[in-house]
């Protein structure tokens, strides 16, 4: 801890010295953020539109919620989707990050890895989906629900991991991890002590991509579920193929988005909090 | 010493095989039912492989009718990937430098919207982007709005698909900028570089993992991806995945749509193949 | 068994009704996996395992799980709230209701066989392909006395003569939708993609037949035409008349309802879903005609309470149910019985229920075979891509 803290400090001190406050990084920034939430914004609106339509406001009412928080369908959809998300989130991970670890340093058919590992990013998300529909019940007799959707979502989010966690391995100073070991440490301890945490970021990162795609998925999912089981994106296609979206989506959007923006703004508040403490008690050992 | 025990081919393919064995379960085996369907003759459909063999999907596929759509389909994913370069470099390079310990709710907060359902996301764009929309009347206050709105355009579609894939770039460039050791920018303009020229010769080249890997997980899903277009753009905007898509629903044609699918493998792969060690790290 | 032997049953395939040659002439398994178990020789023709569906003459329906289940497959938002509550009071069938978004997802489940569906709607053209690749089974009449509140013109339309495989759920007709406001006059015919304030912004749905069948009507040709020098030519109108539209599409709901288009190709139950909240949309049939589309009740070959499937269609054929799903969905119904019980309002509504002259106007989409279909699905693709 206090170790990254002393790194860091030199590096970049004398670069705000140099330049100042970034204004316009910060405005830059602004702008993405603000692109970012735009429609975000839009969709907290009309959720409170008293008509169906989503692209005029009209009058403000909160029936959609009112309708949400009844659908037991949507919630049950909403709450398989999460499963699903979570542990494919998990399985890629774990399998995606030891790929990338596999691939680290070259080997007699490492071109032959990559190429395998990069294809799921390629093939059409229909083929996936028929295919996987076809494999599952004629040649697997894996039944469609929970765990063919599963399957699916990892086989087809497992590449955002791989090559997030290689993009952060590669060039990595592989010293550390000797000079770890020339301290006494074992492959284990010096992996969890060094490397883990310098990829920390880059796994993170593909986790929140393999729980991104599983949410979001529809077109590979639409051919997967079974009876009974069906995952909010399906469940809002389906809808929308007959009526438009509903606002009944839009309104379980605007609340799981602000939800999370909820729990965000708590967790900063909690961050500046103790960060504060901790400033106050290295202000009181100078002192001391 | 013990850590040279296991030889380095055997550890790497060990630590490989959980991912290849998920995909050759989940991926391999499916992908040779499409071959199959390739070569089978029209009126294949699920799960329903009709006689004779032919390459007459292939034939097909390979019509140069088809160029175009490539054509299209490849600008759209280029124009995406830059965009997402250009928006997402500034908030990586910001978060992972001036974030402090806010890091991780910025992060955080770039993924955020995208617990909101895709599609009202996209009428949400759709809502804004025409004529009476907010855009357009923005744009009027400066005298830049355009009649009807700049829905049904090939600019909506590139910004509907940037939207959709900010945080695929976002995300790897924050991992790369986060490892950057910014002495070196110091170093450059202590040898007297400008800021120009210290972009380009010491961070692009220091978040170079990031930039491949972000470029790639942007170009390829938004080549492929069609409901976005579908739904933001105008009369052409057929792309590769939906024309592939159109063969398979509608149960028009499978073998053809099976066979451009198989063609779009091949030549990743031999793309692949072809790349030489650049970047070999991170591809 | 000779490959030879089996192209040409294939090429014979579709000059017969032979349901036991159709059957043997697809390779139902993957053909890899065939070669695997059965070696090279027998990798041309495999026959398909005899499912419960036990040929066209036995119709008698049973379950094969003896469970008081029923697994319903149907569209998003297109049943009565007490429609399916009704049943399981009244029978002791419990219901699972899962909904598809297209018929292109639902035929791709029942192929496999797996999902377990006892009662399916696809769309009529869908059915025609169901049928000829044995994924419904025959309906047994005997357990739907019901069967005679239906209207004669379903009894025996063209997609399947006599109810041998389905019951109609509703139906409707494809026309153009338009905002009066927006365009300023009453559309009438097809003309109306001419109009300045429809120009860039209008929708034409994104459906081989609905969409080669408004090129053929405009040009004054039957919209079931196997003409290839017709087909040609409508697919010339429609490249043409991709100039002057907006996009190529079947999201036409919200589209309409916020006013982004003002003049779309559509199915009707759609304009008035849309209509509900924009009221200022109008549907018409064109002068030049449109077609009728059917959803359909049927019995996938492979489903496991096929006999509570049969319940479930004998009650929705019941007066009182037929009417209640009419009223709410308000889509045509083709129970003749149920009239007297939905709404006046509906009734007499040309554009729900067309009256005789504007039916005539209306053909259902024909099958046309394999090679037709595939002639317009390809004059689609170019018209889509070029």
């Amino acid at each position: 801890m206090s170790q990254t803290v002393t790194t860091r400090e030199p590096a970049t001190r004398p670069a705000r010295r140099r330049t100042g406050r970034p204004w316009a990084l910060i405005v830059a920034v602004c702008l993405v953020f603000g692109f970012l939430y735009a429609p975000i914004v839009w969709l907290a609106l009309v959720s409170f539109n008293d008509s169906r339509t989503v692209s005029r406001f009209t009058g403000f009412s909160t029936h959609w919620y009112a309708e949400l928080v009844q659908d037991e369908r949507v919630i049950a959809a909403l709450g398989l989707t999460l499963r699903i998300a979570l542990s494919s989130a998990v399985v890629c991970t774990i399998v995606g990050t030891l790929a990338a670890f596999g691939l680290r340093r070259t080997f007699r058919g490492r071109g032959l890895w990559t190429v395998v590992l990069t294809l799921p990013l390629v093939v059409p998300e229909v083929v996936m989906g028929v295919s996987l529909l076809a494999f599952f019940v004629k040649l697997a007799g894996i039944p469609l629900g929970f765990w063919a959707l599963l399957a699916a979502h990892v086989a087809f989010s497992l590449s955002f991991v791989v090559v997030v966690v290689r993009s952060r391995l590669a060039g990595m100073d592989t010293r550390l991890q000797e000079a770890a070991a020339d301290l006494g440490a074992g492959p284990l301890t010096a992996f969890r002590t060094v490397t883990l945490p310098l990829v920390a970021p880059a796994i993170a990162a593909g986790s929140a991509f393999a729980f991104l795609l599983s949410f979001d998925d529809v077109v590979i999912s639409s051919y997967l579920t079974g009876v009974g089981s069906t995952t909010l994106p399906v469940f809002v296609y389906g809808q929308a193929s007959k009526r438009g979206v509903s606002p009944e989506i839009v309104a379980l959007s605007t609340a799981m988005v602000g939800v999370s923006a909820l729990l965000l703004l708590i967790g900063v508040a909690v961050v500046t909090w103790r960060a504060r403490r901790v400033g106050r008690r290295v202000d009181l050992t100078v002192a001391g | 010493m013990a850590r040279r025990r296991v030889p380095r081919w055997l550890a790497a393919n060990l630590l490989l095989l959980p991912a290849g064995f998920w995909l050759a379960v989940f991926l391999l085996v499916p992908l040779a039912l499409v071959v199959e369907y390739s070569f089978a003759t029209r009126d294949t459909g699920p799960l329903r492989v009709v006689l004779p063999w032919t390459t007459r999907a292939y034939r097909t596929a390979l019509d140069p009718a088809f160029l175009p759509i490539f054509g299209r389909t490849l600008t759209y994913a280029g124009l995406t990937a830059l965009a997402c370069l250009l928006l997402g470099f500034p908030l990586a390079w910001f978060i992972a430098r001036h974030a402090g310990r806010f890091r991780t709710a910025l992060l955080a907060a770039v993924l955020v919207p995208f617990w909101a359902s895709y599609l009202a996301r996209i009428y949400a764009w759709k809502a804004l982007l025409d004529g009476e929309g907010l855009v357009n009347r923005l744009l009027g206050l400066v005298g830049l709005d355009r009649d009807g709105g700049f829905l049904l355009t090939d600019g909506a579609v590139i910004l509907g698909l940037t939207y959709g894939f900010l945080p695929f770039m976002v995300l790897p460039l924050y991992v790369a900028c986060e490892r950057f050791d910014y002495r070196l920018v110091e170093a450059s303009y202590d040898l007297g570089h400008g800021r120009v020229s210290t972009f380009f010769r010491v961070v692009l080249p220091g978040v170079w993992p990031g930039v491949l890997a972000g470029s790639l997980l942007v170009l390829v899903p938004a080549a492929g991806d069609f409901v976005t277009p579908k739904l933001l753009g105008g009369v052409d905007q057929s792309t590769f995945g939906s024309v592939i898509d159109d063969q398979f629903r509608g149960g028009n044609n499978w073998p053809l749509g099976s066979a451009m699918a198989v063609l779009l493998l091949l030549l990743v792969v031999v793309v692949l193949m072809l790349r030489g060690r650049r970047g070999e790290d991170v591809l | 068994m000779a490959r030879k032997d089996g192209t040409v049953r294939i090429a014979r395939l579709w000059d017969t009704d032979s349901r036991r040659l159709t059957r043997r002439s697809m390779l139902r398994s993957m053909a890899f996996f065939a070669l695997a178990a059965q070696g090279a020789t027998a990798c041309a023709i495999s026959e398909a395992p005899p499912r419960n569906a036990s040929g066209a003459t036995n119709t008698k329906a049973s379950n094969n799980v003896a469970e008081n289940r029923l697994n319903f497959f149907n569209w998003t938002d297109y049943i009565a709230k007490d429609t399916i509550p009704g049943f399981e009071k009244e029978s002791g069938i419990g219901v699972t209701y899962d909904n598809f978004s297209s018929n292109d997802e639902l035929e791709a489940k029942i192929a496999t066989g797996a999902p377990g569906y006892d009662l399916v709607v696809p769309s009529d053209n869908f059915l025609r392909r169901f049928v000829r690749t044995n994924l419904v089974r025959p309906l047994d009449h005997d357990l739907l006395p019901n069967l005679k509140n239906l209207e004669r013109r379903f009894r025996e339309a063209d997609y399947d003569p006599g109810n041998r495989f389905s019951v109609p759920w509703a139906w409707g007709t494809t026309g153009l939708a338009y905002s009066r406001s927006q365009l300023g006059t009453e559309v009438t015919g097809f003309d109306a993609y001419d109009l300045p304030a429809a120009r860039g912004r209008s929708i034409v749905l994104d459906e081989a037949r609905d969409g080669m069948g408004l090129g053929l009507l405009a040009l004054g040709y039957d919209p079931n035409t196997k003409d290839a020098q017709q087909i040609e030519e409508a697919t010339r109108y429609l490249l043409d008349l991709k100039k002057k539209i907006g996009q190529i599409t079947s999201d036409v709901v919200e589209p309409l309802t916020s006013g982004q288009t003002p003049l779309a190709q559509v199915y009707s139950g759609d304009a008035f879903q849309a209509k509900d909240t924009n009221p200022d949309l109008e549907y018409v049939i064109p002068e030049e005609g449109g077609l009728t589309y059917v959803d359909l009740l049927c019995v996938p070959a492979t489903a496991p309470h096929a006999e509570n499937a049969h319940r479930f269609i004998d009650y929705i054929l019941r007066p009182d149910v037929g009417a209640e799903l009419a009223n709410t969905i308000r889509y045509g119904s083709a129970n003749t019985a149920a009239k007297p019980m939905i709404d006046k309002e509906l009734l007499d509504n040309p554009m729900v229920y067309p009256p005789a002259d504007v039916l005539a106007k209306l053909p259902f989409t024909k099958d046309l075979g394999p090679d037709v279909e595939a002639r317009y699905a390809d004059a689609w693709t170019k018209v889509k891509t070029g």
